[in-house]
């Protein structure tokens, strides 16, 4: 039920979250994320929920995790393409004024590379 | 009506949600409904599981009705007495590097709720949750 294709672009990696992000599909994210930082320490991190269906806690713990790697490295994290769904939830989870959210994917790898 | 059982697995939630899936599609409640919904299922079956640690034999129950312009769902499991909803909510206004992810679960789900209720009845934990199948999607939280 749930895919993240991964693509690179320069040096920002564009991972799209098609599907669920709940209990049983964010450890898979996780490990996904891990590995690809630890092969390539891009520079911008963006994530696209274009696709995606809804986002749980376990979900917003991933991208906590996520968004604090990429800080640490100097690098940064970018959300986009969010449904309405998916921003309501952001907004009660307080996620909203902490993350860097964009409205599209362009946009988003446009602020990673900057 | 939806009833699913399903043990205390977190693997076995996939298939409530495949599920609960055909459920709203067949009844056509609202998309914004059936996703605040699923949410809700994941984070209140993974607490029981988590928390309550039931009997691996035991079943967990999950039943939906709508009445009228309500969805109303119930959540039964056997293990040990646990109040989802009486955790202090977080503090979700720290930074990034303050934030703690716990509890959060739950108070999105009582945000994305009209009604949640928790009662021990027979020695089981049973749950409750209703949202209205029309309410305005801005209007549930501030």
């Amino acid at each position: 039920m749930s895919d993240f294709p991964c693509e690179l672009s320069g040096n920002v990696l564009v991972v799209t979250l098609v599907g669920r992000l709940d209990t049983n599909t964010s450890p898979q994210l996780e490990k996904l994320l891990a590995e690809k930082l630890e092969a390539d320490p891009v520079k911008g991190l963006v994530i696209d929920f274009e696709p995606t269906e809804y986002i749980s806690s376990a979900g917003l713990r991933v991208l906590l995790m996520a968004a604090k790697k990429m800080k640490s490295g100097g690098g940064k994290l970018i959300l986009c393409a969010m449904s309405e769904h998916v921003q309501e939830v952001f907004d009660i989870a307080g996620f909203t004024p902490v993350f860097n959210i964009e409205a599209d994917r362009a946009l988003a790898i446009s602020a990673g590379r900057a | 009506m939806f009833a699913y059982t399903l043990k205390p697995e977190l693997d076995k939630m996939v298939g409530l949600v495949n599920r609960f899936h055909d459920f709203c599609r067949a009844g056509n409640v609202p998309e914004t409904v059936e996703r605040h919904i699923k949410l809700a299922l994941d984070e209140l079956v993974s607490n029981a599981i988590f928390y309550g640690k039931p009997d691996p034999d035991s079943l967990i129950r999950v039943s939906a009705r709508v009445t009228g312009q309500t969805l109303s769902l119930e959540i039964i499991d056997s293990g040990a007495p646990f109040d989802p909803f009486s955790r202090q909510d977080p503090d979700t206004t720290l930074s990034i590097a303050e934030r703690d992810i716990g509890g959060l679960g739950i108070h999105l789900v009582k945000k994305l709720m009209d009604h949640t209720s928790y009662q021990r009845v027979d020695n089981q934990n049973v749950v409750r949750l209703s949202i209205n199948l029309t309410k305005d999607t801005d209007s549930n939280y501030e």
